[in-house]
């Protein structure tokens, strides 16, 4: 309320000084204005008092002769010196207060020039009055006393100095001027009361025009707020309007006219403005979708309703469809118009594709795939996690993958693999869960973290694959490596076991030979010694004794003999040796077990020797710490000889068939750390960089056809990596040869080795 | 103190001075302009307001004169010079007195007419101005002989003579040149003629000389017939 006052006292206070300053300004306009017709007057009544004086008294008279009178060169020059100052003022300082006292002063002693002109006509003697009224136009009493003045002056100043020519007598009282003075002033009463009236008129004037000004002000202020917030407002719009994602248009209703388009109604339908403007909605929709649109349109335009409908656009996006989702109401009014918007669709619609087939393949792969919240509780499952651990989606959504567990992992293993993932890596592994139906299952998975726009993790993807027929077909791969390589084996081995036969059958076939020659010599010496027990043997009868043994030679029997059963046993023993190598290469056992590294890869290198030894020395330098190491002595032997078999092709191509010289091959272990290390180099060509990578790869392999199948490596791999946790690195030069190193980890030896000691 | 700072007194320093020397042009302006007008009005009022020379008219009606005077009533001659514009005040004031005074007075104007002058030169507005005037004749004085005679020097000179031919009263009836209105000339011919006064007097006259330079060359007053 305080406040209202104080507005209203203000709105007053400027009034007033509105008021003040209107009634100031007319005042000073009035003042002007007046001086500048008193200006006009002066010159007039010059010119009027030089014709007057021409007129009246044009020349003065003395006897005969004659001049120009007095009167005229009065007129003309007490005139002309009257009416200057005045004038100049009014020219040159109109509205000045001491304008206006010149002015009125010399007004008056025009009065007086102009009545001594006319000879003191009584007539003229009204100019005094008229002036005085005149002067009254200025509305400013004020001026009227110096003109009062200046008459009482002239009244005073004549009656002093010519009392007759003022009072017609010679000796008047000096006080009569005042009686003349009196008559003036009476009118003087009059104009001055005139003059304040015509100010106070001009002051309640002036009061109402800045009364009006300020009305008209407080309108014009709250048409300008109003304009001000209405271009405000416009200029939002425009700016919301333009920079708007979405196309913001306007139609008529029933003939879709566009009569407004924003831009991005432009960039989305890829039309000008121009081509837009007055143009149908509906030329913009693709023929296909028209109908739909059309009847949809009618249905909002008939009920007044909202108009929505996603459509295709008739132009394409190179090539492409472009979608939109067209919105409108209608307006009201009698124009019936429609606003609307535009949407542009298109990513949306492709993303819902996307959407539908990533489901699809989600849904539908052999791959059992989940998806929990960060703290591991299911959020999905897809069919074939169902299919495959035999929980429904029902089961498992709200659970925790623990319900999956088996047992055969330890609780470190799930720890690392959930430190991983929650570090914001990739885990990638096999491990073995038990389906619904207590069956263990052996799976590939890998979990990835799941990442917001904000770079959080807020879930985990779990997507696993049913090993279990895998690792099945990868024993029965294996095994069938192992066959395919003894088979490939089996002659140079056949020819190692051949060799040692041969030579025990022949020193085995002497042996029958020459044990039938003592056979027969015994023959000899029995009958000898039976005739000697009749008889004393004859000469002739040693002679048939010394012939017998010369013929039986036996000598050279006594000599070969024991040679050709020692031969016999060597190559038994040779055989032997091969047999128990094949044996202990071609170990049944896919149980880890501690086995003596060296002996294995011994026998391996024996296995394998025909494939080497004709083009490549090999060397062997074993540690004798390495007697027992954890590992499946099957998957080791196939790893060394698969090495091995390349070492000696890797050498072979170098060398040929080794008449220039052979290659070298070398076998080493040794206990680095808490791992068993094998190194077995060649000398043979080396492996390209570019080709290093793929050695590991299933069937990559360089060699010629029937002569690898690109299996072996990538088995080896398998084994060492994934079935022993261990590794298998390769470092190769080209010309100087390949040397690949495997690791093998030996913390499993100490509880190996306790289960058997068990 | 910046610059603008002094930039701003300098101005409003000569602004002062400007506004101070303009009062001084206009106070100094003023003051001339006064000193001027009061001069001139000082020069014309003084003009209006200096007479002739004092009237000398016979004491008695000179009986060689041609005029013709009634016995019954007083006889007023006026002389007049016919172009002089101060004496058309004279002649206002004659009017008035004859028409205040009918039957009372009768009265003979002398218009002065040069004798080598065209015809009827005295034959001006005065001159019917004055033969207008019920009771009044109008006369051509040639080279102004009867203003000689009768001692007249001043256009718009009176002298009234009584019934019995002495002078009641001699000298200008206008308050200064060519001023009409109330003055004492008047006013001691109507008292002369109302029988309030008998006395001889005379007053000053305001008008051109009515002789001109031979007729001022007996006057003292040398200015008079400058004009």
């Amino acid at each position: 309320m305080q406040t209202l006052t104080d507005s209203v006292h203000r709105i007053g206070a400027g009034v007033r000084r509105r008021a003040d300053n209107l009634y100031g300004e007319s005042r000073f306009e009035l003042h002007a204005h007046t001086d500048r017709m008193f200006a006009g007057l002066m010159a007039i009544q010059w010119i009027a008092g030089i014709v007057a004086a021409v007129v009246i008294s044009p020349r003065t008279w003395s006897g005969a002769m004659s001049q120009m009178h007095i009167h005229v060169w009065t007129a003309v020059l007490v005139g002309g010196a009257i009416s200057s100052l005045p004038i100049a003022l009014a020219l040159l300082r109109p509205g000045k207060r001491s304008t206006r006292y010149v002015i009125a002063g010399a007004q008056m002693l025009t009065s007086a020039l102009l009545i001594h002109l006319t000879g003191g006509r009584i007539e003229t003697h009204f100019h005094v009055f008229g002036s005085l009224a005149f002067l009254s136009f200025y509305r400013d009493w004020r001026v009227l006393v110096p003109a009062t003045a200046v008459i009482a002056l002239d009244h005073m100043l004549r009656g002093m100095f010519w009392p007759e020519s003022v009072f017609g007598v010679l000796s008047a009282s000096q006080w009569r001027w005042i009686e003349h003075a009196c008559w003036v002033i009476f009118e003087d009463i009059v104009l001055v009361r005139s003059c304040l009236m015509g100010a106070r008129e001009m002051r309640v004037v002036a009061a109402r025009q800045a009364q009006l000004e300020a009305s008209n002000e407080t309108v014009e202020a709250k048409v300008r707020e109003q304009t001000s917030e209405l271009r405000a407002s416009e200029s939002l719009f425009r700016s919301i309007a333009a920079s708007s994602p979405v196309g913001i248009f306007r139609t008529t209703a029933d003939s879709r006219r566009l009569t407004y388009v924003n831009e991005r109604c432009v960039s989305i339908t890829g039309r000008s403005r121009h081509e837009l403007d007055g143009s149908d909605l509906l030329d913009e929709i693709h023929p296909d979708d028209r109908d739909a649109v059309m009847r949809d349109w009618g249905i909002a335009m008939d009920t007044s309703t909202e108009f929505s409908r996603e459509c295709r656009l008739a132009c394409s996006d190179g090539g492409a469809t472009r979608w939109i989702h067209l919105r409108a109401s209608p307006q009201g009014g009698d124009e019936g118009e429609f606003v609307g918007t535009l949407e542009d669709i298109t990513s949306r619609k492709r993303s819902e594709g996307e959407r539908a087939r990533l489901t699809a393949v989600i849904e539908q792969v052999a791959e059992a795939i989940f998806i929990t919240d960060v703290d591991g509780t299911i959020r999905y499952v897809n069919p074939a996690f169902e299919k495959i651990t035999g929980y429904s989606r029902d089961d498992v959504l709200g659970a925790q993958p623990r319900i999956l567990k088996s047992g055969v992992q330890d609780n470190a293993f799930y720890a690392d693999m959930w430190t991983t993932i929650l570090s914001g890596n990739n885990w990638v592994g096999a491990f073995t869960n038990r389906k619904k139906d207590g069956k263990l299952i052996e799976v590939q998975a890998t979990i990835s973290p799941i990442r917001d726009s904000s770079d959080r993790i807020t879930n985990f993807a779990a997507i696993t694959r049913d090993m279990t027929e895998q690792r099945a077909l990868e024993q029965q791969l294996g095994q069938s490596q192992k066959l395919e390589a003894i088979g490939q084996l089996a002659a140079g081995i056949a020819h190692e076991i051949n060799t040692p036969t041969q030579y025990v059958g022949d020193n085995t076939r002497f042996l029958q030979d020459s044990f039938e020659d003592i056979v027969k010599l015994f023959g000899r010496f029995d009958s000898l010694f039976g005739d000697a027990a009749e008889a004393t043997p004859s000469a002739e009868d040693m002679v048939a004794m010394s012939k017998a043994i010369e013929d039986a030679d036996l000598e050279y029997l006594t000599e070969e003999i024991p040679r050709a059963v020692e031969q016999s046993l060597d190559g038994v023993n040779r055989v032997t040796r091969i047999v128990r190598a094949m044996k202990e290469f071609s170990h049944p056992s896919e149980e880890k077990t501690l086995v003596d590294l060296n002996r294995a890869i011994d026998s391996t290198i024996t296995v394998a020797s025909n494939e080497w030894k004709y083009v490549a020395e090999l060397e062997t330098d074993f540690d004798k710490k390495l007697e027992t190491v954890p590992c499946v002595p099957g998957d080791i032997n196939q790893t060394i000889l698969n090495m091995i078999v390349n070492a000696a092709h890797a050498i072979a191509d170098v060398v040929g068939d080794g008449g220039d010289g052979k290659g070298k091959i070398k076998v080493a272990t040794r206990l680095v750390d808490e791992w068993a290390e094998i190194r077995i180099a060649d000398t043979g060509g080396g492996i390209p960089e570019d080709l290093r990578r793929k050695i590991f790869d299933p069937f990559f392999t360089t060699k010629q056809v029937g002569k690898g199948t690109g299996q072996g490596l990538s088995i080896a791999h398998s084994m060492i990596v994934q079935k022993h946790g261990g590794t298998i690195d390769v470092r190769s030069e080209i010309g100087r040869g390949t040397t690949f190193i495997i690791r093998l980890p030996m913390a499993e030896s100490e509880v190996l080795t306790e289960g058997a000691a068990k | 103190m910046t610059f603008s700072h002094i930039k701003d007194e300098v101005e409003q320093s000569l602004r002062s001075k400007v506004t101070i020397a303009g009062r001084v042009v206009l106070v100094a302006g003023f003051l001339l302009w006064a000193g001027t007008v009061t001069a001139g009005m000082w020069v014309v009022l003084n003009y209006a307001n200096t007479p002739g020379p004092p009237a000398d008219a016979a004491r008695v009606w000179p009986s060689e004169v041609s005029l013709e005077r009634t016995q019954e009533v007083a006889t007023l001659v006026m002389f007049a010079h016919p172009r002089c514009p101060c004496t058309r005040a004279s002649i206002g004031e004659l009017s008035r007195i004859m028409t205040r005074e009918v039957g009372r007075v009768t009265a003979h104007v002398l218009f002065y007419a040069p004798g080598d002058f065209e015809a009827d030169w005295e034959r001006t507005d005065l001159w019917d101005s004055a033969a207008e005037i019920p009771g009044v004749r109008v006369h051509r004085d040639a080279d102004g002989n009867l203003a000689r005679r009768l001692g007249a020097k001043t256009s718009g000179q009176v002298a009234l003579y009584d019934a019995s031919g002495r002078l009641a009263f001699q000298g200008g009836i206008t308050a200064s040149r060519g001023h009409a209105g109330d003055n004492v000339g008047s006013t001691k011919i109507r008292q002369i003629l109302d029988g309030k006064t008998s006395t001889n007097s005379a007053t000053s006259v305001y008008g051109c000389p009515l002789l001109g330079r031979s007729a001022c060359g007996t006057d003292d007053r040398e200015n008079a017939c400058k004009l």
